[in-house]
């Protein structure tokens, strides 16, 4: 090799290599890390506290008016970073790089099709996977991120990937992924935020691995308490009656908290209301549902308050232990009998 | 007897500051001093000096941004720049097929 080739390859070797550096320019800030995970937190677990069908009966308006809300504050959220990341460049003397400002506007477009989705859902239901949607989302994000950065935010938006779909795939309840996703904002992202700038605790694969462990241990802490304190309704101490006892009391015991004990085979009338674009607000009578199993009602103040259980298994709320599913919506016209509706649904314990 | 296939390199770029300098802008866009000079690891003096080189060659323009504290001065290539970088390597590429 002549000494000309030598200098051009190491020539060439530098440009390569200042190159690849300037192409991994981009640089997540810790307060970045803190603003939207707290912010997000915020969001998951006060949205639907603000607005639901008590404070806001009319679903579009609902809907419009949480996604204002959502909208405003992600808004700030989103300004406030910028200009703080402005600020501490500055005074670092440090530039955002052209690849840096082309990814900012990649969050927004992830942050505006979860609010998309958000929407959507609200329409035409799915519910039950935003939360698991918006952690792959937002882990996305992240990714993407990385790809040009030389902190560990390729790894960080793969762990996001892995929770969020993985609660979509288990199934897991609507509740536990509300709180996994406050778990992994709340707290994921501020813990991320000291790590993240220390190389040294992330060089190596093991330590990675274990720093990771914690790290998931940490988000998902929250969301097992919860989930076990309202799996952990205690009835105990109340006493128990059947329906026949029940009707006997007089209107103060009646009041009392305590529990009806339903037999097997009791028949229940079942009202039910249709109403839509279809029909006129109708109200079928003389419906009756028959028990299946024994069932247990807490009552307070003269009123189920909404936990339930089949004896022997544990408590369960009516929000969220229970599952509706239709499994037949037919319309039919037979010559006999005219037009008729047939209407098969089927009541599951989640 | 020069051999003529051999292009002439040029004299601004091919020095090894200089070419680290314009291929990190080339792929950055933009960079400040404190980031070049903590990326190249050199002296104020020393890399003043060489941007001061580009800059005469033109390849190089500086612009400044007044914020809430001290004004930031930001470096990027100008299209002269750009085209006679392109060159340059393709010049270096030539130069390792002979």
């Amino acid at each position: 090799m002549t000494s000309i080739s030598v200098s051009t390859s190491n020539q060439l070797d530098a440009i390569y290599s200042m190159m690849e550096d300037g192409q991994h320019s981009v640089k997540m800030e810790r307060h970045s890390l803190l603003i939207w995970g707290i912010t997000a937190a915020i969001l998951i677990l006060i949205t639907d506290l603000l607005f639901n069908l008590n404070t806001i009966p009319v679903r579009w308006q609902l809907i419009l008016s949480q996604t204002t809300f959502i909208s405003i504050v992600l808004f700030i959220a989103g300004f406030w970073d910028l200009k703080l990341t402005r600020k501490v460049r500055q005074q670092r003397d440090e530039s955002l790089s052209f690849i840096q400002l082309q990814l900012t506007k990649v969050w927004w477009f992830f942050i505006a099709l979860i609010v998309l989705l958000n929407v959507g859902m609200n329409f035409f239901g799915g519910g039950y996977m935003f939360y698991g949607l918006t952690i792959a989302l937002m882990g996305m994000a992240f990714y993407i991120h990385g790809l040009f950065s030389t902190q560990m935010l390729k790894w960080i938006g793969l762990m996001l990937i892995i929770i969020g779909l993985g609660s979509v795939a288990l199934n897991l309840h609507f509740l536990v992924t509300k709180w996994l996703a406050a778990g992994v904002f709340g707290l994921g992202l501020p813990v991320l935020a000291f790590i993240l700038d220390k190389p040294k605790t992330h060089s190596i694969l093991l330590k990675r691995l274990a720093l990771s462990v914690v790290w998931v241990v940490i988000v998902v802490f929250p969301a097992v308490i919860v989930y076990q304190q309202k799996l952990n309704f205690n009835a105990e101490g109340l006493t128990t009656r059947s329906i026949a006892e029940y009707k006997a009391l007089t209107k103060e015991q009646a009041a009392q908290k305590q529990v009806i004990h339903l037999d097997a085979g009791t028949e229940i009338p079942l009202a039910v209301n249709v109403s839509g674009d279809i029909f006129e607000i109708s109200q079928m009578g003389n419906t009756t549902v028959k028990l299946k199993n024994d069932f247990d009602v807490v009552v307070d103040n003269g009123k189920a308050n909404g936990y339930f259980r089949v004896p022997g298994s544990h408590w369960r709320n009516r929000r969220s232990g229970l599952l509706l599913r239709v499994f037949k919506m037919e319309p039919a016209i037979e010559q006999k009998k005219g037009a008729t509706v047939n209407l098969r649904i089927k009541m599951l314990l989640d | 007897m020069p051999d003529t296939n051999i292009p002439a390199l040029d004299v601004v770029l091919h020095q090894p500051l200089r070419t680290r300098i314009v291929a990190y802008l080339s792929s950055r866009g933009e960079a400040t001093f404190t980031e070049l000079k903590q990326l190249l690891v050199v002296t104020d003096g020393n890399l003043e000096a060489h941007i001061k080189k580009l800059r005469a060659a033109e390849y190089v323009v500086t612009h400044k941004v007044k914020g809430e504290g001290r004004p930031q001065t930001f470096y990027r290539l100008t299209e002269l720049g750009k085209n006679a970088f392109k060159q340059y390597v393709n010049q270096l590429q030539s130069l390792l097929n002979l």
